[in-house]
C-alpha cells in the first residue's frame, strides 16, 4: 500500500480523518484534565472561569481538605474493603463453578447451567431483592455490598471457556495418579487460567470500585457509604457542610463547594487511571470474549 | 423390554457412579448455587407481591392477594405514565442517534495507517466507558456548569450572551442526554466493530484494488459488509434492552428540574422504595413485573431474530 503514490484527495481524507480522530480522543480526554486543573486551583479564583488546562493560582488546600474530613476517609475504606473482598470471593466463587460445570459428564450440569443463565435475562426485581436482603439482616450491613456479588453469570461464562480450552489429557493424567478434585483445581487448573482469572478480578474490581447503587439503596446509614454514593450525594444534594467546616478552622477562604468536589472526583477516579494501562488489554479481551463466544 | 431395564439399571449406576465421582465439584458448586437462589431466585419467587397486598409483617407468604388490583393502580398513576413514555423516548433516542455513530468512527478508525497512532486514540477513547456514571455526572455538571468550560467558551466567542443551564433545564434535556451517553460509551462500542474487522483478510482489499477501487469504495463494499453481521447482532441487543434507557444515567445526571423528562421506569420503581411517589411497594413491584416481563419478550423476539439472521442464538 506505502509503495503506491496517494492521490492528493486520499491525502486530504488521511488528514481530516486524523483530525477528526484526535478531536473524538480530545472530548474523551478533556473533562478530566479539566477536573485536575481545577482541583489544583484556588476554589475562588476558579468562580471566575477561564481555567482550561493548567491551575491558574496552584494550591493544595482543596485535597488537604479533603483528606482532614473523617467521613472521606471512612468512605474510602468501605470502597477498599468492598472492592479487597468482594473481588476475591467473587473470583472463588466464580471459578469453582465455573470448573463445576466444565465437566461435561457432570450429572445435573444443565441444571447448573440454567441456573447462571436465566437471571441474565430475567433482572430487575428490586423491590423483592430489597425485602429479601431485610429478612437477611443486610440492610444497613456492609457485607450487602460483597455476598449478592458473590456469582456474577458473566464471569462464570469468561472462565468456563478459558477451562474447557485446556487439553482434557492434562486431567487425565492426573487422574489417573489419583489425585482429588481439589488438587486437581488448585495444582493444574488454576496456575492455567491465570489470565482469565486476571480478567474476571480486573471487571469485578471495576465494579466495586464504581458501584454506587447498593450504598444509595440498601443502606441508610452515611457511615457505610462508599466513596461513590458520598460522591453521588455531594454532587446532587451540594451536601457539603462538614468539609466548609474544616475549611473554616483552618482560616481558608479560599476553597469553595465546587473546589473540593474537583479534588473528590479526581481522587475518586485516580485509581482507574493509575490501573488502566494494565489492565486494559484484560478488559477488552473480557469483553470480546463474552461477545463474541457463547 | 427386558434389555431397555437392563440399560436403564446400567444407565442408572452410571449416573450412581458419576455423582460420586464428581462429589467435590457439587461442594464446589455450591457456594454459588446458594447464593443465585438467594439473591437471584427469591427475588423472582418474590415478585409474587405484585399480585398481593404486600405488608411485611406477614411477607410473601401470608400477605393478602388482590389480583391484578396492584397493576390497575399502576396504570391510572401519572407517575407511570410519564415514566413508560420517557422511557421509549429515550431509549428510541439512543437507538436513532448513538446507535449508527460507533459503526462510523469504526470505519474512520480503521483507515489510520499508522498503527501506533490507531492504537493510542483506541486507548484513549475507552477510557470513559471505565468510570462510574457518578463521575461522569460529576464531569458533567462541571463542565455544563455555570462558570464550566462550556459555558465559558461560548461566551467569549460571542454566541452567548448569558450562560446557559444545560443541566436544568427541559430544552437542553436530551441533547446532553445524549451527547454524554456518547461520550461515555461511543468508543468502547467500536471494540466490537473493529474485532469485526480485524477479521478481514488482505486479499480482499488487494483484490479490490486491482480492481481500481479506491478507499472509500473499500469501505462501502468490503469493510462494511464484512461487520454486517455484528450491526445486526449490536442492533438486536440494543432493541431487546429498549426498555432500560439508561438508569444509571438518568439518576445520577438528571435533577428536580428536568425530572418530567428523565424519570424512567427504572428510577420509578427505584423512587417508590426511597422516597415512596406511589409509596407502596407492591405498586413498585408491579412495575418492576411490568418492565421485566416486556424486556423478556423482547429479548426472545430479539434472539429469534438473531437466529434468523444466522448468528447463533444468544442463550
Amino acid at each position: 500500500m506505502d509503495k503506491m503514490k496517494r492521490s492528493a484527495g486520499e491525502r486530504a481524507f488521511d488528514i481530516i480523518n486524523l483530525v477528526l480522530l484526535c478531536l473524538f480522543a480530545f472530548v474523551c480526554l478533556y473533562p478530566f484534565i479539566y477536573i485536575l486543573a481545577l482541583s489544583f486551583n484556588d476554589g475562588v479564583d476558579a468562580m471566575k472561569g477561564g481555567i482550561y488546562f493548567f491551575p491558574r493560582k496552584f494550591t493544595i488546600d482543596n485535597y488537604q481538605t479533603i483528606f482532614k474530613d473523617k467521613r472521606l476517609i471512612n468512605s474510602l475504606g468501605v470502597t477498599v474493603f468492598r472492592t479487597v473482598a468482594g473481588t476475591v470471593l467473587g473470583v472463588i466463587c466464580n471459578t469453582l463453578y465455573a470448573y463445576a460445570i466444565s465437566k461435561t459428564d457432570l450429572p445435573y450440569r444443565k441444571v447448573l447451567n440454567w441456573l447462571i443463565v436465566i437471571p441474565m435475562y430475567f433482572g430487575s426485581s428490586l423491590i423483592p431483592y430489597y425485602i429479601i436482603c431485610q429478612h437477611l439482616n443486610l440492610i444497613n450491613n456492609i457485607w450487602v455490598y460483597i455476598i449478592p456479588w458473590a456469582v456474577t453469570p458473566f464471569h462464570i461464562m469468561l472462565l468456563r471457556i478459558a477451562i474447557k480450552e485446556l487439553p482434557p489429557s492434562l486431567e487425565e493424567s492426573a487422574e489417573l495418579d489419583g489425585a482429588s478434585y481439589p488438587m486437581i483445581f488448585t495444582r493444574i487448573i488454576l496456575p492455567l487460567i491465570v489470565p482469565a482469572i486476571a480478567t474476571v478480578a480486573l471487571l469485578s474490581g471495576l465494579f466495586h470500585w464504581n458501584d454506587w447503587f447498593d450504598g444509595t439503596v440498601m443502606t441508610n446509614k452515611s457511615t457505610l457509604w462508599p466513596l461513590q454514593t458520598l460522591l453521588l450525594n455531594i454532587i446532587q444534594g451540594a451536601d457539603m457542610s462538614s468539609f466548609m467546616k474544616t475549611g473554616h478552622t483552618l482560616r481558608k477562604v479560599s476553597i469553595t463547594t465546587e473546589s473540593v468536589k474537583m479534588a473528590m472526583l479526581v481522587f475518586t477516579v485516580l485509581p482507574i487511571f493509575m490501573i488502566y494501562p494494565f489492565a486494559q488489554k484484560y478488559f477488552i479481551r473480557g469483553m470480546m470474549v463474552g461477545s463474541v463466544k457463547e | 423390554m427386558q434389555r431397555t431395564a437392563v440399560q436403564k439399571a446400567a444407565a442408572h449406576r452410571e449416573r450412581r457412579r458419576l455423582i460420586k465421582k464428581y462429589r467435590w465439584l457439587y461442594l464446589f458448586a455450591l457456594p454459588g448455587v446458594v447464593v443465585l437462589i438467594l439473591f437471584a431466585y427469591l427475588p423472582m419467587v418474590g415478585l409474587v407481591m405484585a399480585f398481593q397486598q404486600y405488608d411485611p409483617v406477614s411477607g410473601f407468604l401470608g400477605s393478602p392477594w388482590v389480583g391484578l388490583y396492584n397493576f390497575q393502580r399502576l396504570f391510572n398513576t401519572p407517575t407511570f405514565g410519564r415514566a413508560f413514555r420517557n422511557t421509549l423516548i429515550i431509549s428510541t433516542l439512543k437507538l436513532v442517534i448513538c446507535f449508527p455513530m460507533p459503526i462510523l468512527v469504526s470505519l474512520l478508525i480503521n483507515e489510520i495507517r499508522r498503527s501506533r497512532i490507531k492504537k493510542t486514540i483506541q486507548t484513549v477513547v475507552y477510557i470513559p466507558n471505565f468510570v462510574s456514571w457518578v463521575i461522569a455526572a460529576g464531569l458533567w455538571y462541571s463542565l455544563l456548569g455555570n462558570s464550566g468550560v462550556v459555558n465559558n467558551v461560548l461566551t467569549s466567542l460571542g454566541i452567548i450572551e448569558e450562560p446557559v443551564l444545560f443541566m436544568q433545564s427541559l430544552g437542553w434535556f436530551y441533547p446532553v442526554i445524549l451527547f454524554t451517553e456518547l461520550w461515555k460509551t461511543l468508543g468502547y462500542n467500536t471494540i466490537f466493530y473493529m474485532s469485526a474487522m480485524s477479521g478481514i483478510s488482505t486479499e480482499q482489499y488487494e483484490a479490490a484494488m486491482m480492481d481500481g477501487a479506491g478507499r472509500f469504495k473499500q469501505a462501502i463494499y468490503i469493510t462494511l459488509p464484512s461487520i454486517s453481521k455484528t450491526i445486526v447482532l449490536m442492533f438486536i441487543l440494543q432493541v431487546g434492552s429498549l426498555m432500560s434507557a439508561g438508569f444509571d444515567q438518568m439518576w445520577t445526571m438528571s435533577n428536580l428540574a428536568t425530572r418530567e423528562l428523565s424519570d424512567i421506569l427504572d428510577t420509578a420503581v427505584l423512587r417508590t422504595l426511597t422516597s415512596g411517589t406511589i409509596n407502596d411497594l407492591s405498586v413498585g413491584a408491579a412495575m418492576g413485573l411490568f418492565k421485566s416481563v416486556i424486556s423478556l419478550g423482547l429479548f426472545m423476539v430479539t434472539n429469534f431474530l438473531a437466529d434468523k439472521f444466522d448468528q447463533g442464538s444468544l442463550v
